[in-house]
């Protein structure tokens, strides 16, 4: 049998990061963000723009940012690769290109926005 | 006798070597409360027609011979009653995603060859004597690699196996499970012996955790568990930490 070492676990670890991160901070940030803002449960300038833009700013800010965003994403990309293999929608490899190559565009994107910030 | 009814059996017939396409051939088999798919099969061989062909051996969930779809799901057809499919009709064909050599007999070379690939043996690091007497085990040791050494080789997995579907070079949900049983066994070497076939393309990586595999398997062995371990594994092995942080 011929055995190519597969170059998976990066984009397994990703996602893998990334889903871990969102069972940690993503419920957490929903409620936040969708909830108790919008409810008026915390004070009024949570998010405001002064408040977001500081700690956008700042080096923990832009850090969480990148993280959050980024690995999410990672992590999005690698469900939605393996369901449009299941499903038929692309083959693993079409999916895994184009999505992939979404992610690596976002995480791109997002990192020049936060260090120009 | 007074319970004895009658049900259809559609078994697919195919020989490869004189048919352009399958065909499903009807038979009208009697049949007791005590009896399986598999009776019902062998009822018609010796009653009705004796060419239909199938394997079989022990009977009792034990061999791995008689693995079939049975109403288009994986089935050992020793342990699925017909009672349990009356008033039917019950239809037989082999296994999915596999060769067929002749009606409900697939051709399991493929398989055999990604079994001998993960090495299904223990690898020790030295030999040892007869004179030093039996290798002892812990319960705990036992534990560790007990329900995947109870796979019997009946392809029930590979037929529910989509992945393996797509692709046949998947070494596949057997052969993965087996791979981390010799692993996980204290007197094995463990993970280097069969790194290759872990960390390859067509190896655990090849699986994108449907599962349907855990939920066929007729003895308890869960490849579904035993592959998302080894991506762990083969992930730790990728970065080099292996050793490090992923014990054997």
């Amino acid at each position: 049998m011929k055995l190519k070492r597969s170059q998976e676990p990066i984009f397994w670890l990703l996602f893998g990061g990334g889903g871990t991160l969102a069972a940690l901070v993503g419920v957490v940030l929903i409620v936040i963000t969708g909830i108790l803002v919008p409810a008026g449960s915390l004070p009024p300038d949570t998010m405001s723009f002064a408040a977001m833009h500081a700690f956008a700013a700042s080096l923990f800010g832009k850090a969480a940012i990148f993280l959050v965003i980024t690995l999410l994403l990672w992590h999005g990309v690698h469900r939605m690769a393996a369901t449009a293999h299941h499903i038929g929608l692309a083959s693993a490899h079409t999916a895994q290109i184009v999505l992939r190559g979404f992610a690596a565009l976002a995480t791109a994107a997002c990192a020049y926005l936060l260090v120009g910030l | 006798m007074t319970d004895t009814r009658t049900i259809r059996i559609e078994a697919l017939r195919f020989n490869p070597e004189t048919d352009s396409e399958p065909r499903l051939q009807r038979y009208e088999v009697p049949f007791t409360p005590d009896m399986s798919v598999l009776q019902g099969l062998q009822y018609i061989k010796d009653h009705l027609d004796g060419s239909l062909t199938f394997r079989w051996s022990c009977r009792m969930a034990v061999c791995g011979s008689c693995g079939m779809m049975i109403n288009g799901r994986p089935h050992l057809s020793c342990e699925t009653f017909l009672r349990d499919l009356y008033p039917g009709p019950v239809r037989v064909e082999p296994l999915d995603h596999f060769p067929v050599q002749r009606d409900l007999a697939i051709d399991q070379a493929g398989f055999l060859d990604k079994l001998a690939a993960i090495k299904p043996y223990i690898v020790s690091a030295k030999e040892r004597p007869l004179s030093e007497g039996p290798s002892r085990q812990t319960p705990a040791q036992l534990d560790a690699y007990y329900q995947y050494s109870q796979c019997i080789n009946c392809l029930l997995c590979y037929a529910a196996c989509p992945q393996f579907g797509l692709n046949p070079d998947f070494i596949g949900p057997a052969a993965l499970s087996l791979l981390h049983r010799y692993n996980l066994d204290s007197r094995d070497i463990g993970w280097s012996v069969r790194a290759d076939a872990a960390n390859a393309d067509v190896g655990v990586w090849e699986c994108t955790v449907v599962g349907y595999c855990s939920e066929v398997c007729p003895k308890g062995v869960d490849p579904m568990h035993a592959v998302n371990e080894n991506k762990v594994n083969s992930a730790l092995d990728y970065l080099g930490v292996k050793r490090l942080l992923g014990g054997r």
